[in-house]
């Protein structure tokens, strides 16, 4: 017979004199874990397919034009206009990045609230303004990254076709890029503090989604609709609510190319306006997001 | 150097004069205590404002009024004081598609610890967890989040752990080995608070308890102490009658009785044994011929602590 035998292990608690990064380190966390988030990093396939479609459905076209510009046998430095291509790849790019954003922004914020996981986020050496700002940061800088992915396809691909030499075509095509970042910091500022003020709000993502992709064509379907149609006086500046428009005519105007249909031009309005709009509405939904926060946190 | 019961001599947090009110609800009310090096364990019934007295000790949520203090600072301000104090607290807080091992690191990486393997391994054999630290947290059981937040809190390696209700949902093995667990984080010096609900979980986890009631303080000390005390304190009963004056001498005449108040429509007696009051009074009221129409503890909330901890009904 066996003898039934037992034991308990004192498996011990080793004391940690180590550093302790406070809150510089729990920032870099909480933004490090949200590009892993959104891009669906070491989660399951399902969480990768739409992020990484999205970005592919971005870089894939300026991939094909370099490709095609490099194959096809005529000068083509002549017939490159750099100019007009970075602005037709941001107002694509803008789309997406506004498509990745209705994603994105819940997918940041709203697990955290539903799972609770707000409480052990708070007794971190970490404010509320840390976090949400971290966050913030994480999705800005996806954002950034889909709308300069394809510029530097471009910018690259560019070079390598230049007539006088790869060299001269980096050297040429660095004169774009202060407009280049110019740009894609208004997409940005258009669409990031909505995403995020209505990723506050919802406990649902798939309804956050919905609201932010309503609330970006609605305000754009309701200017138009007071624009064209409205006859009270200033109703025209009903045109500053659209950050869709706005961001698109401020391409435009930046990379001078003309914007038939905007509805900036429509309102006669200039597109610095519109810029500055943009500014006033992501600090109001920043601000508003970081009151709201204060109260969960 | 006090004596009050509810103050520790080296306190870790310091609780003072703090009220807490949600509106028209009052969480918690004036209640003063302090918390020391070793276990201790915060008992009172659901609802009697344990959790948020646990938040605002853990500076997640503000005082209405008086102060906190923990580690000397307050956490609403200072937050550097996060990097030695963790929470666990009541509710799930734990992301449901994230594996344990992940969750775990995560929360070292938050707390800027170390967040290696050999680091997160050693939390997670703490709580004994290894066999399902990979498998995703929406598959866990009640206990084994319970456990799983426990890991992420003692990988930060904190000076003071602040655990709400940690072991519901857990089994007895489960349970005795989280307790064994707290022991050995007290011993070495560790402020840990544990609240429950359950007298008999705060009685293993610890022999100083703070028990509060509808926001107060109800009693603190030792629990052997706490029942000495309460045996002794006189419980005050108000008798509805319409023959107060009569009622009142008749009951006074009994011995349980220490003193009577009359007034036109009732009495207030002041008693040491309630159940002899109890017995006393309707006899007292039929041989007079009186009508009781009401027989109230004057203090419900603490009527009930007192049971609770006197005769752990």
């Amino acid at each position: 017979m066996t003898e039934s035998t037992g034991a308990v292990y004192d498996l011990g608690y080793t004391p940690y004199d180590g550093e302790r990064r406070g809150r510089k380190g729990a920032r870099a966390t909480v933004f490090a874990d949200g590009i892993r988030r959104v891009l669906g990093i070491r989660r399951k396939g399902r969480r990768k397919i739409l992020p990484w479609a999205l970005l592919a459905i971005a870089i894939v076209p300026p991939i094909a034009f370099v490709g095609i510009s490099f194959f096809i046998p005529v000068d083509v430095g002549a017939t490159f206009d750099a100019n007009l291509q970075h602005a037709q790849f941001f107002s694509l790019g803008g789309t997406i990045a506004m498509l990745f954003t209705a994603l994105a922004a819940p997918e940041l914020l709203i697990p955290d609230r539903k799972d609770g996981v707000l409480s052990m986020l708070s007794s971190r050496p970490l404010t509320s303004t840390d976090y949400l700002a971290s966050r913030f940061a994480s999705l800005i800088a996806i954002v950034l990254g889909f709308l300069l992915a394809p510029q530097l396809v471009l910018y690259v691909g560019q070079a390598g076709t230049h007539p006088d030499g790869v060299l001269r075509g980096f050297i040429d095509g660095a004169d774009a890029l202060p407009r280049v970042l110019a740009v894609a910091a208004i997409y940005t500022l258009a669409f990031v503090p909505l995403g995020f003020v209505i990723a506050s709000l919802s406990n649902r993502k798939a309804v956050a989604t919905s609201i932010y992709l309503a609330t970006m064509i609605g305000l754009t379907a309701f200017a138009e609709a007071i624009v064209q149609n409205a006859t009270f006086i200033g109703s025209r500046w009903i045109a500053l609510i659209t950050p869709i428009n706005t961001a698109d005519a401020a391409n435009a105007w930046i990379f001078g190319q003309s914007n038939p249909g905007s509805l900036l031009d429509a309102a006669d309005i200039h597109p610095g306006f519109g810029v500055a709009a943009l500014i006033v509405i992501g600090l109001a939904a920043t601000s508003f997001s970081i009151i709201r926060y204060r109260r969960l946190m | 150097m006090t004596t009050d019961p509810a103050f520790v001599a080296d306190p870790t947090i310091e609780v003072k004069v703090v009220s807490k009110w949600f509106g028209q609800k009052v969480a918690v009310s004036n209640l003063s205590c302090s918390f020391g090096r070793g276990v201790t364990g915060l008992l009172g019934p659901n609802g009697a404002g344990k959790t948020t007295l646990l938040r605002m000790i853990a500076g997640l949520t503000d005082v209405s009024d008086g102060a906190v203090s923990i580690l000397g600072q307050d956490p609403r301000k200072h937050h550097s004081v996060y990097q030695s104090v963790s929470l666990v607290p009541d509710e799930d807080s734990v992301y449901e598609d994230m594996n344990g091992r992940r969750f775990v690191r995560y929360a070292a990486q938050l707390a800027g610890t170390d967040s290696s393997a050999a680091a997160v391994n050693e939390a997670i054999d703490l709580v004994d967890m290894q066999a399902a630290a990979d498998r995703s947290v929406g598959g866990y059981s009640k206990g084994m989040r319970q456990r799983i937040k426990v890991a992420a809190a003692l990988v930060t390696h904190p000076e003071v752990l602040i655990l709400d209700e940690p072991l519901n949902g857990t089994d007895p093995v489960q349970r005795a080995h989280l307790i064994d667990l707290f022991h050995r984080l007290g011993a070495e010096g560790k402020t840990v608070i544990v609240s429950s609900h359950v007298l008999e979980e705060v009685e293993r986890v610890s022999n100083r308890v703070v028990a509060i009631v509808d926001g107060r303080l109800a009693a603190a000390g030792s629990v052997e102490a706490i029942r000495a005390a309460m045996n002794d304190k006189p419980y005050v009963v108000r008798i509805g009658t319409n023959r107060p004056r009569e009622l009142g001498a008749a009951l006074f005449a009994t011995s349980t009785v220490s003193s009577i108040e009359a007034s036109d429509e009732a009495i207030v007696v002041r008693t040491a044994d309630i159940e002899g009051l109890g017995r006393a009074a309707p006899g007292a009221a039929a041989k007079l011929g009186a009508r009781v129409n009401a027989f109230q503890p004057q203090d419900e909330s603490l009527e009930s602590v007192f049971r609770y901890l006197v005769e752990r009904r």
